[in-house]
């Protein structure tokens, strides 16, 4: 078997399942059902922003004071302005996304994606 | 499909795998120190700790030098200890992580795990948890030496079972005080909300050693693995049992867990102590098999060129598994088996259900 095959037997519903394990005393894989790529430009001029973070929340919960109870971390954007990673997803619900940027040039924005198919572009605004 | 063919099948993946020896699974030993005193503990920790946590610059570095092309998307760092939950640093570990574009997780006893814990560890990215309960009320607490941690692994469990974001599961050492209460047990997770239980063993090492009390009888064993296979049948049960990946188990393989018996120790896990030893699982004998340090060595240069005696496991046919008819499917058991110069693994899964199944 070549490297090739592997890819497309990881990439098959059928059998993505023999790449799913966990060691013998660690914690299950982590693997959420949905693949998500995001790219962070500047509305200004396009150019893509680097270190934002990305949130992520798909439901409304009970709070505890001074924390947000409800906000699960995705990842930083890379130099390119781009994330591509995985999500948990919660059926009957549309992800809510939080974009902060941590160089703090631009307004953080939050928005909600109702299917999150191909790259999602989001285009921040300068503060 | 004939089991012949499926295993034929099976084994030509597992050599796929192993040629491929993808590193997607990495453990960090973040401290040594624990608020418990378990008596399955391997590690033997306590919470004085007789090493200082490692700093996590220490653990970036290392982890910087896997390139950021080799990273798989589901590349996961395992937190665990000790007791991850006493480091203070944890949220700041968990963005330091998702900074390179990998998942973390956490193994838990759960004892320091809150609402407000929660929050502050899915604000952090956290992906995974595993939480241990080994037991009702009077079995935890003698388990885990601390009066009290049954209740506050319970809260932590209710908390983690609604979260439905995050892989979760409870793990459960199965030992001769606990084994009588598998049912009730199963009941009170599935009250709890839990969707996935997995059950192990231990093998004679640290505490665990000289402590009969720890190890099951073969038929003990055997109970298990049917108890575990009757829960499994029911393919509709809102709580997923199954039995760990720690041996192979004969006529229980597939009947027990989703996939058959392959250790992945070396083969896609590895793992950072806390004494910067480089190692497959942390269970794994440190002084044998240990295959550099993040100290001295790169942590992917050693993943990519060591690991030998994990990728080739010719060395096993020794002692009782030389003529073993099934060494191709089991390959001397898991790698934390071998300790010590023995020319045995310290525990055959396959002998037990073997010796001790009439039919077999």
């Amino acid at each position: 078997m070549k490297n090739w095959f592997r890819h497309l037997l990881k990439g098959t519903t059928l059998t993505t399942a023999l790449f799913i394990f966990q060691a013998c005393y660690g914690t299950p894989n982590w693997l959420h059902e949905e693949n998500v790529e995001f790219k962070v430009v500047s509305a200004e001029d396009g150019t893509p922003v680097e270190g934002v973070e990305i949130l992520t929340r798909v439901y409304d919960s009970d709070s505890v004071e001074g924390v947000d109870l409800d906000w699960n971390l995705c990842g930083y954007t890379a130099e390119d302005g781009t994330l591509k990673t995985l999500i948990g997803i919660v059926d009957g619900s549309s992800p809510q996304f939080r974009f902060q940027d941590s160089g703090a040039l631009f307004s953080p924005k939050d928005t909600v994606i109702q299917k999150c198919d191909g790259t999602i572009v989001v285009e921040l605004q300068k503060k | 499909m004939d089991s012949r063919l499926k295993w034929w099948l099976w084994r030509l993946f597992r050599k796929n795998e192993t040629r491929v020896h993808e590193l997607n699974y990495l453990f960090w030993e973040c401290t040594t120190r624990c608020n418990l005193a378990c008596r399955h503990c391997g590690s033997d920790c306590t919470l004085p700790g007789s090493r200082r946590d490692m700093p996590l610059e220490d653990f970036l570095k290392a982890l910087d030098t896997i390139p950021r092309k080799e990273v798989p998307r589901e590349f996961t760092v395992v937190l665990t200890g000790g007791e991850p939950l006493l480091r203070p640093d944890l949220e700041e570990i968990g963005k330091s992580i998702r900074r390179r574009g990998m998942g973390w997780s956490m193994v838990s006893n759960g004892y320091f795990y809150d609402r407000e814990m929660h929050a502050r560890l899915m604000r952090a990215g956290m992906g995974a948890l595993t939480i241990s309960l080994d037991g009702l009320e009077p079995e935890h607490d003698w388990m885990r030496g601390r009066a009290g941690s049954f209740a506050r692994a319970v809260e932590a469990i209710r908390i983690a079972a609604a979260e439905p974001r995050i892989n979760f599961d409870v793990v459960t050492c199965v030992n001769k005080r606990n084994i009588g209460s598998l049912e009730e047990i199963h009941a009170l997770l599935g009250e709890l909300g839990v969707r996935n239980w997995r059950l192990f063993t231990v093998i004679p090492i640290g505490r665990a050693a000289g402590d009969a009390d720890m190890h099951l009888s073969g038929e003990q064993f055997r109970a298990l693995m049917d108890f575990i296979t009757a829960r499994r049948k029911k393919k509709d049960a809102p709580l997923r049992v199954s039995f760990s990946c720690e041996g192979y188990l004969g006529r229980y393989e597939t009947r027990v867990r989703q996939n058959p018996y392959f250790c992945r120790a070396g083969i896609n896990i590895a793992s950072v102590l806390i004494d910067g030893r480089i190692n497959a699982c942390p269970n794994i004998d440190r002084e044998r098999f240990s295959q550099g340090n993040i100290y001295t060595d790169s942590l992917y240069d050693v993943w990519r060129n060591r690991f030998l005696p994990f990728r080739d496991r010719s060395w096993a046919r020794t002692g009782p598994c030389k003529d073993c008819k099934v060494f191709d499917r089991c390959l001397g058991n898991g790698m934390h088996n071998w300790h010590g110069d023995s020319d045995a693994p310290l525990s055959c899964h396959y002998a037990k259900v073997r010796d001790f199944t009439p039919s077999y």
